[in-house]
């Protein structure tokens, strides 16, 4: 076998052998989350990046106008308005050889806490409370490239005044 | 024409291939773009032990050749072509196949904002002892009492009729009025009502309060929110002809 065939066939076998895609270092792998609209949510602003936002607008608990997207729930005490948002966690290979999805350890944490403490409202994604103390875990073992359905819901109370109620929550993901 | 890897000066390299190939009636093509030479195997081979090149202008050679072109056999060039093109693949196999993973992360922000309202909801439904409301529980319900007579005949469960004399006579019904209000400061409501038409014949009312469509009677003035019991009642003079009689309530609840 020809010196040059003997090379690029190592430098290929090297490349892209089972074994070689186990794992990879940090610094050709960067992980990103962009949270983006779902199909069934409200329309988020700057949708598939790492900052959105999420602005239902005025709402009030009785009449009045409802997004499209979002449902509101009126209880004896409180309103609660939800609704679907997708977050994405990617890593990409910083030398464009491979996707690291597939060279890294192939899943992440996320984790969400709100920025600023509240209260009088509760944040919750999915059936679990968000504070601005702990970071809620909303993922132990997600997978890299895979856009995953989360719920997102605000309950107010009605004693409450009315006024602008807003915060932001911080999304973080960790390769694991 | 093939590749040649070569460690020497480039300068020297292109001299001895130059004459080289001359001796074979050939020319030497250089390229533009140094050390990018083509020469041909036959005359790639240096008879002129390296200068000593200096690490830049091993590079400089090695640019065009990496792992890709021939050496002239068996000299230098081609096992440091091999150590380098060996180095190469190692580091692309460290970097990309046995490193070892450590956390990395990322993160993202979603600014949430709602603008709250205050609204106080309103809604009417049947009461336990009282005529089944159509839509009850909405805003927009409908009492029908179907076919009934002074005399005789039949009376809707949850409805009373009262006959008084000769005059006229009465059908009466209880509803439930259910007031909340949201993300306000209220001790209690105002609930006005008023006819959608007027009837100067028929006597409309809420509990003791006469409804006209003249304007909005006030059936309280300190209304506690939850549900509150009415009591509806219409009076129906003898006089009147028999045949349908129809009209709507309109109640408007205001927060204190």
């Amino acid at each position: 076998m020809p010196r040059v065939t003997r090379y690029l066939t190592l430098a290929a076998a090297m490349l892209f052998a089972p074994a070689a895609r186990a794992q990879c270092l940090p610094a050709v792998c960067a992980l990103a989350v962009t949270i983006q609209s779902d199909a069934s949510g409200i329309a988020l602003g700057g949708s598939g990046s790492s900052a959105a936002t999420m602005a239902f607008g005025t709402m009030q608990a009785y009449g009045g106008t409802v997004p499209t997207g979002v449902t509101r729930t009126v209880g004896a005490t409180n309103w609660t308005i939800s609704t679907p948002f997708d977050i994405k966690v990617s890593c990409t290979n910083l030398l464009n050889l491979l996707p690291c999805t597939l060279i890294i350890s192939p899943t992440y944490t996320l984790t969400a806490q709100l920025q600023s403490a509240d209260g009088t409202n509760t944040w919750k994604i999915g059936s679990s409370t968000l504070s601005s103390a702990t970071p809620l875990t909303l993922a132990t073992a997600g997978t890299y490239g895979n856009v995953v359905p989360y719920t997102f819901a605000l309950t107010i109370p009605f004693t409450e005044a009315a006024g602008t109620i807003s915060n932001t929550i911080n999304f973080v993901a960790v390769s694991n | 024409m093939q590749l040649t890897p070569v460690r020497h000066e480039l300068s020297q390299v292109s001299a001895y291939c130059e004459s080289c190939m001359a001796k074979q009636g050939k020319k030497l093509a250089h390229s533009n773009q140094l050390p990018v030479l083509w020469c041909p195997p036959d005359c790639a081979g240096s008879p002129t032990p390296a200068k000593a090149p200096g690490i830049a202008n091993r590079f400089l050679d090695m640019r065009p050749t990496i792992c890709v072109g021939r050496d002239a056999s068996p000299s230098e060039a081609g096992k440091f072509m091999k150590k380098l093109c060996l180095l190469l693949i190692c580091s692309i196999f460290f970097i990309g196949g046995v490193g070892t993973a450590q956390a990395t992360s990322a993160s993202a922000t979603m600014a949430v904002s709602v603008t709250v309202a205050s609204s106080i909801s309103f809604v009417i439904q049947s009461d336990a002892s009282g005529l089944a409301l159509t839509n009850s529980g909405t805003s927009a319900v409908t009492a029908s009492f179907g076919t009934m007579s002074a005399y005789g005949g039949t009376v809707p469960t949850g409805v009373t009729r009262t006959v008084n004399g000769t005059t006229n006579w009465k059908i009466s019904t209880p509803f439930d009025a259910v007031i909340a209000v949201a993300n306000q400061t209220s001790s209690n409501y105002t609930l006005t009502a008023q006819l959608a038409s007027s009837d100067s014949t028929n006597t409309w009312q809420i509990g003791a309060t006469t409804i006209t469509s003249a304007s909005a009677a006030t059936l309280t003035s300190t209304g506690t929110y939850g549900t509150t019991v009415f009591t509806f009642s219409l009076t129906i003079p003898f006089t009147e002809a028999a045949g349908a009689i129809s009209n709507t309530i309109n109640f408007v609840a205001t927060a204190n």
